[in-house]
């Protein structure tokens, strides 16, 4: 593996505690995941936008 | 231009229609995040879709009728009931890009690198997004995956990724 990512061991392990959250309850709403996915990408276009050079 | 869709509408949709999916990927790691500052933006949400071809079939005419447009494998995806492109796409396990012109993208995946479908189905978690339920990938799951598919920007998601979540007691 060209990089040191983390072994299947580490990943089970860190899954485990980040599934074990309380935020992570079975049924809790996650509506605001893809509610901040869109305003992240909608910056990002706007970005884009306000870098582009006129074209003369 | 059409309504704008978002991706929250369009995920929204295909549960209310019974597609049968689970949200993978990087999007699907996000549903695992504590709040906004921890997730990582990616340009589109990917879906897991049942390999048979009348989930893609009823995946592609919801959202068709969505405003999205489709293409698989650098080509477009225009006839939604030539049977025998659905029936290919299922067996190719290929992966179906929808795209709205608002900016909203949906990869709908019939195969990945460690996701196959029964498995993935079996023990994804269960989230709301306001009224409906999604199903998502397991964490651990979704982590091994993009350590199978090993392209470099996996690995290094990963690296980046344990390192943001490293366990505040494990030793340096």
């Amino acid at each position: 593996m060209p990089l040191d990512a983390p072994d299947d061991a580490a990943l089970k392990a860190l899954a485990q505690r980040l599934e074990a959250l309380p935020c992570n309850r079975p049924g809790a709403d996650k509506r605001w995941v893809l509610e901040a996915l869109a305003r992240a990408l909608a910056f990002r276009r706007a970005q884009r936008r306000a870098r582009r050079v006129p074209a003369r | 231009m059409s309504r704008p869709v978002e991706f929250l509408d369009a995920v929204a949709a295909l549960v209310r229609a019974g597609v049968p999916f689970v949200v993978v990927g990087v999007g699907g790691i996000n549903f695992y995040a504590a709040d906004p500052a921890d997730a990582v933006v990616t340009e589109d949400l990917d879906l897991l879709l049942a390999r048979d071809p009348e989930s893609l079939r009823l995946a592609l005419r919801l959202l068709a009728e969505l405003g999205f447009a489709f293409e698989a494998g650098g080509e477009p995806f225009l006839d939604l009931d030539d049977e025998s492109a659905l029936v290919g796409a299922v067996r190719s396990g290929a992966c179906v890009s929808a795209r709205h012109e608002s900016g909203t993208a949906l990869d709908l995946m019939l195969s990945g690198a460690g996701l196959a479908w029964d498995e993935v189905a079996r023990d994804a978690a269960v989230f709301r997004i306001g009224e409906v339920e999604v199903r998502v990938g397991r964490l651990e799951r979704l982590l091994r995956a993009k350590r199978m598919a090993g392209r470099p920007k996996d690995l290094e998601f990963l690296r980046l990724f344990a390192a943001r979540f490293r366990d505040p007691g494990e030793s340096r």
